[in-house]
């Protein structure tokens, strides 16, 4: 392990923790929103419920890492219940952090894992 | 921002948001008021995508896996919160205050068995049995944080025995404040009820301590070998002075109201000094934070 590695700021975040970071995004999101975003992003293989969701941005909002939203919808476009969530600057960092940690497994992995480099070559 | 569109409203989508409404309530209470509203939103959501047959089957079943794996890490996740919080005794100032009022029920109690009868004037003898069944409400509050972590239902019940028996105590002295004997005339009977009531509900609460194991978690050593006597003895003591005064009348012969008699003052002693020792716990029992580590 590198010394960057060891002194990494961030915080050890759960699977299902950083696939709603990643399905929020830059944007503001809903519960809902969030289902179908993770599903878009991982090609259907992971398909959260509700609890998955509302157990994970509880913790992810005691852990600062996601706030609520103040602005509510219109209630002609959307129903005024749901609540959008959308990533705090700790977020950001936690989740690019996360991005560039698989982008160097990936990268490490690729050449045997999917045999798509030859050797010496 | 994804806009939602109008859920479904068939028959079988109705009766499924029932039903997961009622699902909900495996999850904390604490998490269930916070986002309960927006879970069953979620469900009507999913169940409006899931139109056939098929796929509202499909559905149901990742719903219940969903339910119970996060329902269990949502109460392990607690349970871990609470265990940190329950890590070591520090007794608030309030839990402080009911420990004082508990020693002092317990001294004065007690202080009848050192010199008998020294409270000749009935109306300060009234006050000490006041006190005495206060100390109790204020032991069984002071407490109550502490047990109903683990077991709130148990606790409630316990915490609750004691408090509505030792207030129709303090209500039955109360209204016989003026009379030359509480025991007898128009609030015997009254008096009667609440002794009984209230010397089985002091065994319930100490049975209950007992059970629920929580109140002398993170305790000192002294303190929570005291505090798990003092359940022992409020469990034997409450049920030897509940039956021990021959309230039931089961003989009249002197020789065994003697005997009735000597196991009823023991019971009651059993209880003021199991008061006693919980408020000496409240009072002084708590440890320092760094004493903790």
């Amino acid at each position: 392990m590198s010394m960057t590695e060891s002194v990494q700021p961030t915080p050890p975040i759960s699977r299902t923790a950083m696939h709603i970071l990643l399905a929020i995004g830059p944007e503001e999101r809903h519960g809902y929103a969030i289902m179908h975003e993770v599903s878009r992003i991982t090609g259907g293989a992971v398909k959260l419920g509700p609890g998955a969701i509302y157990t994970t941005i509880k913790r992810l909002l005691a852990d600062g890492l996601i706030e609520e939203s103040d602005e509510r919808p219109d209630p002609e476009s959307d129903d005024e219940r749901r609540r959008y969530y959308r990533l705090t600057g700790l977020g950001r960092v936690v989740a690019a952090a996360e991005v560039r940690r698989l982008e160097s497994l990936v990268s490490s992995a690729r050449p045997w894992a999917l045999g798509d480099r030859v050797v010496g070559g | 921002m994804d806009t939602a569109r109008v859920p479904g409203r068939s028959r079988s989508g109705r009766i499924s948001t029932r039903v997961y409404a009622v699902l909900l309530h495996v999850y904390p209470g604490e998490f269930r008021r916070r986002y309960a509203s927006e879970m069953t939103q979620l469900f009507t959501d999913q169940l409006r995508d899931a139109r056939r047959p098929s796929g509202l089957a499909g559905l149901w079943r990742r719903t219940l896996a969903d339910v119970a794996s996060s329902a269990l890490s949502e109460h392990l996740r607690r349970d871990r919160t609470v265990a940190r919080s329950l890590a070591t005794f520090h007794p608030t100032r309030s839990m402080r205050l009911a420990g004082v009022v508990a020693i002092a029920g317990g001294v004065l109690l007690l202080w009848a068995y050192y010199s008998w009868n020294p409270f000749g004037d009935r109306q300060v003898n009234s006050a000490r049995l006041l006190l005495f069944w206060a100390a109790g409400i204020a032991v069984a509050f002071a407490f109550h944080g502490r047990q109903a972590a683990f077991r709130p239902l148990l606790a409630r019940t316990a915490t609750g025995a004691v408090v509505l028996c030792g207030a129709w105590n303090v209500l039955w002295l109360l209204l016989a404040w003026d009379r030359s004997s509480p025991f007898i005339g128009d609030f015997g009977l009254m008096g009667f009820v609440a002794g009984f009531l209230g010397w089985l509900a002091a065994s319930y609460y100490g049975a209950a301590m007992l059970v629920i194991s929580a109140a002398w978690l993170g305790m000192g050593r002294w303190a929570a070998t005291v505090t798990r006597m003092a359940g022992g003895t409020l469990l034997v003591a409450g049920l030897v002075a509940t039956f021990g005064m021959d309230r039931l009348g089961l003989t009249r012969s002197d020789s065994y109201g003697e005997l009735f008699a000597t196991l009823g003052a023991v019971g009651v002693a059993g209880v003021g000094l199991a008061w006693l020792a919980m408020g000496l716990v409240l009072v002084v029992g708590g440890r320092r934070v760094h004493e903790a580590h």
